[in-house]
């Protein structure tokens, strides 16, 4: 078996799992110029944010990589794959796909859900175009992944269909402490609709795994993308992942983010509005509590005309936790008419809980609407006074004014994301084990979710008359 | 947008004089000899030598910052480190030779003298050469010299702050001025004096490719109150030239500060400053920062509060036009409890000018309770002008109160419209919105430069005017 630390990766390894999957010889000489550039890059490339990175908290030498592919399941998914029996979904344990499964339903509409191995040998043009749009110059980690991936998932959604049901992507690390590296592509065809959720989740282990992913998602003109992704890893684990979406003419993507767990979560999100009428939007919620770590580059690039973007970060951190924000707005040349928001806010409900933000903005023409804005601020005490003068205990206030802090975000979500956020941020506040698995609690959830915002209009006038 | 034909006319400031009359022109080039040569020259006390000497081996080291603007084309060997335009610095008006009292008659010194200076050190080329110092503000301890002067006259307070706001291995430029400073002004109030009119020294940078390394030093003692003012003008010359200067600020218990720069360098200069002030408990330090002219200019005013209560403040203005970078902004960094600090910039771009905010933020542990505000207002007069903001925020302390706002806009066809109903031309119509937009920042000038300023930006938006 093939083990040894990430520090140690050479060009010995990266031949080895070119060759196991058996790839093709272009696919083989990528990989290898890939990591000839991987070597000389620093871990921040980009001098603006020089020293604001948190990605060298993660010790290449205590990381095992391997070119075999996990023999199991970890155990404690079970209760959670029987509740997706019947729906659509990919098992992604390590360096191995575990399971695909693609009901009929499904499959009629033409959808393919596949290793991104066997996507190199069916839909290579897909395939290269998705390498081709993430350089190995532009970002250490990614280079490491281009270099290196030992599994991936390929999602590709053909042109015009509908998909009525959501693709689950299921990813865990193995038992066996190794970590993995996973170049995912998702292709949205011309006016395609679809909704993907993506779980990531770690077992119990001595540390030390990392779940690295490259992911690239191209939406074509007229689509409609809605992607979750909950993080929920042990918090001796690290999960870093590069992203990088392109949009055609009139797509949308809508991308909600709940980041929990992990030591060390690194996130390099990247929206290319590409052509006129694209629109994406990102909100993220960030929960932190003991060392917990978060580096978050969110970049929107407006290079069509009228387009538009909106990336919503929100964190919560307690204990001696941290978050990082760093967000950019760029519309270029030819993107007039362009409107574009970004705002990064943190609330610290803990003396040594730390936030640093830096929302940029680059802006190369002048009919265009953009704004930014940052705060960092600790709870309110006057609030919490408040609340505990009506009877709730300190931390219900706190989890109240959390609740408060994230309204505005949750808002926009569906039931179903809401219901699973708020189970996830409650179980960080119990100190339980993060799942999205359908029990008492969430059912809870989503019950209180359902009736939610759900106003009629009679209501609704009232509220505005409130206002 | 009728801006494409609104160039500026810089003849206007092009009073380029002949360079036969400087007394010393070093050598062109940046070496060890050069270095040891300005200290000679200048007769500095040995410890001055070792301090040039150790800044410059620190420039060496230290790399070109590739984060901002292009600095590429700078050459640092084609440049002179040191001129002197006249012996000795003068007091009396009468003195100063006739070359030198033409080019300040151009822009106005006398005059501005005349009604209610409280003092000039008029920086024409490396060295102050005229100076005056209004006799009351002398009787009450208002110590207002060249740095060069300074040094000699003042030797225990100059040496007990010099270099120690901005030590020359803060940045690879502020180790250039510390390696071959020249001129500049020193200011030092003594406790409880409040020099109630504004101070002021205008600098100049003539010869081509002569660059300028002005060094300022303003300490205001316990409970004074002082006012200083800086601005500047440059002929225009195809090479390019560089300024590089270094101003520390002290501003002890309960001092008041204020610090004002209209920077209009012509649009070949490159402007690199390192500015920053100390502020200790209950202290204010403002910058008023105006930059108009250079092709690049990098500065960003700091303020760092050491002691409780402490206030900082930027309010800068940019204005980028045709192959302008302004690459401005603030930092502020709070090391004590209970202070408060406020960042305000406005900058207008036009033609394929960029104006760029840079800022930082920073809350150490332990200053607990700190509120900051930073706004930042870019205005885009074209399709082809550029704006960037980048806000760094470090908060080490979880009970800070931060905020931070921008916004990017362009003028409302509206707002032009119904201006040009009321009988405006476009052209007036445009300045007259600029004017408005620019507003927070003249009112916090002197009138006069408030006059200037807007005047300034009449002209750079109306070529009809001047």
């Amino acid at each position: 078996m093939a083990t040894r630390p990430l520090s140690l990766l050479d060009t010995n390894h990266v031949e080895a799992i070119s060759e196991m999957a058996g790839e093709p010889d272009w696919l083989r000489r990528y990989r290898l110029d890939s990591l000839s550039v991987y070597g000389g890059l620093p871990i921040e490339t980009s001098p603006l944010y020089g020293k604001y990175t948190d990605a060298a908290k993660m010790d290449p030498g205590t990381i095992s990589i391997s070119t075999d592919a996990a023999e199991r399941t970890p155990s404690f998914l079970s209760e959670r794959l029987k509740e997706l029996d019947g729906e659509t979904y990919v098992l992604q344990a390590g360096a191995s796909i575990r399971e695909i499964q693609l009901p009929d339903a499904m499959r009629s509409t033409g959808v393919t859900v596949s290793s991104v191995f066997d996507a190199v040998l069916d839909h290579p043009e897909l395939v290269r175009r998705a390498l081709r749009a993430s350089k190995s110059s532009e970002d250490r980690f990614t280079a490491l992944n281009n270099a290196a991936f030992n599994t991936g998932v390929f999602v590709d959604i053909p042109d015009d269909a509908i998909l009525e049901k959501p693709i689950h992507l299921v990813t865990t690390l193995p038992e066996d402490g190794i970590s993995a590296i996973s170049r995912n592509i998702i292709s949205a065809g011309s006016n395609s609709r679809a909704t993907i959720v993506q779980e990531i989740y770690s077992p119990e282990s001595r540390g030390g795994q990392a779940y690295l992913e490259l992911l690239n998602t191209s939406v074509a003109g007229g689509a409609r993308l809605d992607v979750t992704t909950l993080q929920m890893m042990k918090q001796n684990s690290y999960n870093f992942s590069t992203r990088r979406t392109d949009l055609s003419a009139d797509s949308t993507v809508n991308w909600y983010l709940g980041l929990f767990g992990a030591l060390l979560s690194r996130y390099r999100i990247g929206y290319h509005l590409n052509d006129s009428g694209a629109s994406a939007n990102d909100s993220e919620v960030v929960f932190g509590n003991d060392e917990q770590s978060f580096d978050l580059q969110a970049e929107m690039i407006h290079n069509g005309h009228a387009t538009e973007g909106r990336i919503t970060e929100k964190s919560i951190l307690r204990e001696r936790s941290r978050s990082l924000f760093k967000g950019m707005i760029r519309i270029n040349e030819n993107a007039s008419k362009s409107n574009s928001y970004l705002s990064g806010r943190s609330i610290l409900l803990g003396r040594e809980a730390k936030s640093d933000a830096i929302p940029g903005l680059e802006i190369l023409t002048n009919d265009v609407k953009a704004t930014h804005s940052a705060s960092v601020a600790q709870i309110d005490e006057e609030q919490i006074f408040y609340l505990m003068s009506r009877c709730l205990t300190k931390e219900g206030a706190e989890r109240t004014i959390v609740e408060g802090f994230l309204e505005p975000l949750s808002r926009k979500m569906s039931t179903q994301i809401r219901a699973w956020i708020a189970h996830l941020v409650e179980s960080k506040w119990e100190g339980k084990r993060l799942s999205i698995n359908t029990d008492e609690e969430l059912r809870k959830f989503i019950e209180v979710e359902e009736t939610r915002y759900n106003e009629n209009a009679e209501i609704e006038q009232h509220y505005k008359y409130r206002r | 947008m009728a801006t494409e034909n609104l160039e500026m006319d810089y003849s206007k400031y092009d009073f380029k004089d002949s360079t036969e009359m400087y007394v010393h022109l070093s050598k062109k080039g940046l070496s060890r000899d050069t270095i040891v040569g300005i200290s000679r020259m200048k007769e500095e006390p040995q410890w001055m030598l070792d301090f040039r000497l150790r800044s410059f081996e620190t420039f060496m080291k230290k790399p070109m910052p590739n984060w901002g603007a292009d600095l590429s084309a700078i050459d640092f060997q084609n440049i002179y480190y040191y001129a002197k335009a006249a012996e000795k610095t003068e007091k009396s008006w009468d003195d100063v030779p006739p070359e030198v009292k033409n080019t300040f008659d151009k822009l106005g010194i006398p005059e501005a003298e005349k009604k209610f200076l409280a003092g000039v050190g008029a920086q024409y080329e490396s060295e102050v050469v005229y100076h005056n110092l209004r006799e009351d503000l002398e009787k009450r301890g208002v110590v207002f010299l060249d740095t060069d002067t300074a040094l000699k006259e003042k030797p225990e307070i100059f040496r007990k702050y010099f270099g120690k706001i901005i030590p020359p291995e803060d940045n690879k430029f502020a180790a250039l001025n510390s390696a071959v400073w020249s001129g500049g002004s020193f200011i030092y109030v003594p406790p409880g004096v409040k020099v109630d009119m504004p101070l002021q020294a205008y600098f100049r940078i003539n010869a081509e490719n002569i660059g300028q390394f002005e060094r300022t030093l303003i300490i205001v003692d316990e409970g004074a109150e002082v006012h200083y003012i800086e601005g500047c003008t440059a002929p225009v010359y195809s090479s390019e030239s560089l300024h590089s200067a270094v101003v520390e600020l002290v501003a002890l218990k309960d001092a008041r500060l204020r610090y004002t720069t209209i920077q209009n360098w012509s649009n070949d200069v490159y402007n690199l400053v390192t500015k920053r002030a100390y502020a200790y408990e209950g202290a204010t330090v403002e910058w008023i920062d105006g930059n108009i002219g250079s092709k690049i200019t990098m500065k960003y005013p700091g303020v760092y509060m050491l002691g409780e209560r402490a206030y900082g403040e930027t309010l800068s203005i940019a204005f980028a036009g045709r192959g302008q970078h302004q690459d401005t902004g603030a930092k502020m960094v709070h090391l004590a409890p209970n202070t408060t600090s406020k960042i305000t910039s406005k900058s207008v771009s036009r033609l394929d000018g960029r104006s760029t905010y840079r800022g930082l933020l920073n809350v150490a542990k332990g200053a607990t309770g700190v509120k900051s505000t930073v706004r930042c207002d870019a205005l885009l007069l074209d399709d082809t002008s550029k704006t960037d903001t980048y806000p760094y925020m470090e908060i080490n302390e979880d009970d800070a109160t931060i905020t931070h706002e921008a916004t990017v806009g362009k003028i409302g066809d509206e707002q032009i419209f119904y201006l040009m109903s009321r009988g405006f031309t476009e052209e007036e119509a445009l300045s007259l919105i600029v004017n408005g937009f620019m507003e927070p920042f003249t009112k916090e000038l002197p009138m006069e430069y408030a006059v200037e300023l807007n005047r300034l930006i009449k002209l750079e938006m109306d070529d009809s005017v001047g």
